[in-house]
């Protein structure tokens, strides 16, 4: 096992998960078509996923997904039943299995790991 | 005093005739007891029950008789056939009887007429709201498709597929150094 590998491995889920959600997110943010209100809604919600492991350095490295990202995201939210909140089962496939893919497909996930482990260390 | 017993069948005869069960009677001063018992005085009802019924003897044996016969099953059944029969008449004696009561505002009983009206027409609704959630999440198969699709489009974006661990046992099968003493 290399040792990135291995440092994906040990990535705790809740920070995988908003690893994805940071990189989702900031896809909406590149639309042009979005309204004020909701870039700005958007960006407060990625400030709050904001702590001390997670920093505003992490979130800065992270880039927005691109259409085929997208497209994955959308896949596993399809798998939550309607009206539940807790979004269990996209959680659990996008931090599972499916986090790999994203990992290679956006290797900016990869650094804001690396710099995550570097900022704990520092 | 003691109401005057009475005998006259084709008085109290229901217009449609005796139910099932007063039929079943030996005759109709059986009959006629059962109906009389519904109008009997509080006290001495049994007595005045069996004489309107016209049976006729020194009171300590009509007593007798007439407890005998309240005994009987049938007498029982009857009674109860009557008193259903009568109870689905009491309306036509009762509402205008609560209308007196809610009209007169001096009646002791008058608040609790209106009250009880009120909350048989218009009574306070209370409701239960059951929400059932279905909390099973998706099925093998349809996260085996999805993730299916999650590879196919990592795959058309020219990301190979990620190599899956192996688990199992390291053996080291690099061959010992010789030992000095050998």
């Amino acid at each position: 096992m290399s040792a990135a590998t291995e440092m994906v491995e040990m990535f705790p889920p809740g920070y995988r998960h908003a690893l994805l959600m940071v990189a989702y997110a900031k896809r909406g943010l590149a639309d042009a078509s979005i309204g004020d209100h909701a870039r700005l809604d958007i960006l407060e919600k990625l400030h709050e996923l904001t702590d001390q492991f997670f920093r505003e350095r992490v979130l800065a490295v992270i880039e927005p997904m691109g259409e085929t990202e997208a497209e994955m995201m959308e896949q596993a939210f399809s798998l939550d039943p309607a009206g539940d909140k807790s979004r269990r089962a996209s959680f659990d496939l996008l931090t599972g299995e499916a986090f790999d893919h994203f990992v290679r497909l956006n290797p900016s996930l990869l650094r804001a790991i690396r710099l995550c482990g570097e900022l704990r260390r520092a | 005093m003691m109401a005057e017993p009475r005998a006259d069948l084709a008085q109290i005869e229901p217009e449609g005739g005796w139910g099932e069960k007063m039929k079943l009677l030996p005759n109709d001063r059986w009959r006629l007891f059962v109906s009389a018992l519904f109008d009997a005085p509080r006290k001495g009802g049994l007595l005045w029950a069996i004489k309107t019924a016209g049976f006729v003897s020194n009171d300590a044996s009509l007593q007798v008789v007439a407890s005998r016969m309240v005994r009987d099953e049938r007498v029982a059944d009857a009674i109860e056939e009557e008193a259903r029969r009568r109870f689905r008449l009491l309306p036509v004696f009762a509402i205008p009887a609560l209308e007196r009561l809610i009209k007169d505002p001096e009646h002791k009983d008058h608040g609790r007429a209106v009250s009880m009206l009120l909350e048989r027409f218009l009574p306070v609704q209370t409701g239960v709201t059951v929400t059932v959630q279905d909390s099973r999440g998706p099925s093998e198969a349809r996260i085996e498709q999805v993730l299916a699709r999650i590879a196919e489009l990592a795959a058309r974006a020219g990301i190979p597929p990620p190599v899956p661990a192996i688990e199992g046992e390291v053996v080291d099968v690099t061959p010992s150094a010789p030992s000095a003493a050998s």
